[in-house]
């Protein structure tokens, strides 16, 4: 059943996402071919002109693609499975764990695209194929293998737990027998303190293993210490597990709510 | 009689709202049973928890002896009083929707109402006008060989020429162990097919019985007896 529910979620947004891959990929092609006729003719004020504004467009592309996925799968999750058309997804002889599940699960395939996309664009504007600044910045930073391993499965599960977060505020939000939105960014804002007060005493245990309860040797630490130690690997694992808490937390909200006190009204 | 729908003391309140009582209540096999009640009084109240969508504070529910869940939503087909698709789908698509998540979808059925209905499989979902979107939603959960047909407010927004055949298509839309529920406003259009009669005010059940006994122990019909038991 999840493998129809999926079906149907990408069936629904191919049309969107297609387009402004579409768009952003033709734009990106305008701004590379330009930037090539800049560098053939470089007194031509028109070249320059529609090369500055066709990149800069790019630009604010690349970050809009991020917001628009953010956006278009709140508004799919709550439109979908918590107003009108919700009325028939909960009607499934489906888990409300697999309907919760499925959305998020496409929320991910969109910010991979996304992110696959812009990787391909920063690779055709900048004509780095085997994106060799990227590798130069880990070495400069002492990132090793494992580190990006980390970096990469901590980015994934940052993309599953905001939007898990998300969910759950909205579920939480759809509780109430009045203002439903209201409460869910409520719910939201309540959500985010929590978070950060979990990342602040994270921090402090981290320092307290690492350091001790000496704070100045913590403090007096510069950058090049940083590099050289562990310390970075070891936040970066500290993350990880919070995210995982996170991602694991919020989704266990959500489905309950799903399974065991839908309000649909 | 074989219950097909049991609920026991089931208890619903929207924050200190109580919209079901106690509610008790036991319907059989291969029945039309009207749901009948003033605003507020509990009807959609029921049909949503009995569908699914709407938890209860407390109380029991079986349906066909099962519990409302995954198992109790494959036997019951649920006409929302709301446009539940997605605008962006077509007729077409949303045939498949069904086929593909319901096993007792007869898409055969589906295909042959719609055109009786004129409505172009190949038509999206918002173009077409609210009466013809409820007629659409209708023909595809009637065309669900279900256990359970729950039904709000089916003939509320389509004209009255629609309504007879409707009225026409849940008559002979449902097999002999098959009960519908209706709930709605418009008792003098539906009183011809129901074969029961369920008053509930106030979140409880005033009245339960067979819309002919109706007729014969009142000496009026049920429309006129709903009239007095509601009068305000």
């Amino acid at each position: 059943m999840l493998r129809k529910l999926l079906k149907y979620e990408f069936q629904s947004q191919y049309g969107l996402y297609g387009g402004i891959y579409l768009f952003m990929l033709l734009l990106s092609a305008v701004a590379a071919a330009m930037g090539k006729l800049c560098e053939k003719w470089p007194s031509n004020q028109v070249f320059k002109i529609i090369f500055v504004i066709s990149l800069v467009m790019v630009v604010i592309g690349c970050m809009a693609v991020f917001v628009i996925t953010t956006v278009m799968s709140i508004l799919r999750y709550r439109n979908n499975l918590l107003k009108d058309e919700g009325y028939l997804m909960h009607t499934l002889p489906v888990m409300p764990a697999s309907l919760h599940f499925c959305k998020l699960a496409a929320s991910f395939v969109w910010y991979a695209a996304d992110m696959a996309i812009v990787t391909f664009i920063i690779m055709l504007l900048s004509g780095d194929w085997k994106l060799s600044w990227l590798f130069e910045m880990a070495d400069i930073i002492g990132c090793t293998t494992p580190m990006a391993v980390l970096i990469i499965i901590y980015i994934a599960l940052s993309a599953l737990s905001s939007m898990s977060i998300f969910y759950a505020a909205m579920n939480l939000g759809s509780l109430s027998y009045s203002s439903k939105g209201v409460m869910s960014f409520v719910a939201y804002l309540i959500i985010y303190m929590v978070n950060e007060l979990i990342a602040l005493a994270g921090l402090a245990v981290f320092i307290v293993i690492q350091f001790g309860t000496d704070f100045s040797a913590f403090l007096e630490m510069n950058e090049s210490a940083w590099i050289n130690s562990g310390y970075t690997m070891n936040i970066m694992i500290m993350s990880v597990i919070i995210s995982i808490i996170y991602l694991v937390g919020y989704n266990a909200i959500s489905v309950y709510i799903l399974n065991k006190k839908l309000n649909l009204e | 009689m074989d219950i097909l729908v049991d609920c026991k003391h089931v208890k619903k309140s929207y924050g200190k709202k109580e919209v079901l009582k106690d509610f008790d209540l036991q319907l059989g096999r291969g029945r039309i049973i009207g749901l009948l009640g003033p605003n507020g009084s509990g009807k959609t109240t029921l049909i949503k928890i009995l569908s699914g969508i709407l938890s209860r504070n407390d109380g029991e529910i079986t349906i066909a002896g099962l519990p409302v869940g995954i198992e109790s939503k494959k036997i019951v087909s649920y006409l929302p009083e709301r446009t539940y698709f997605s605008p962006s789908m077509r007729v077409r698509q949303t045939l498949q929707f069904f086929a593909d998540f319901y096993e007792d979808f007869n898409m055969d059925k589906a295909q042959d109402m719609l055109s009786r209905l004129n409505i172009q499989p190949s038509s999206k979902i918002k173009e077409l006008s609210k009466g013809t979107r409820e007629k659409v939603q209708l023909v595809l959960v009637m065309s669900r060989e279900a256990q359970l047909y729950l039904l709000d407010e089916p003939i509320g927004g389509v004209d009255p020429a629609a309504r007879d055949y409707i009225l026409k298509t849940i008559l002979t839309g449902y097999n002999e162990n098959a009960s519908i529920l209706i709930s709605t406003h418009l008792i003098s259009d539906v009183e011809k097919v129901l074969d029961e009669v369920v008053f509930i005010k106030d979140g409880r059940v005033v009245l339960q019985e067979a819309a002919d006994a109706i007729r014969e122990q009142n000496g009026k019909s049920v429309d006129a007896l709903f009239r007095e038991v509601f009068a305000c």
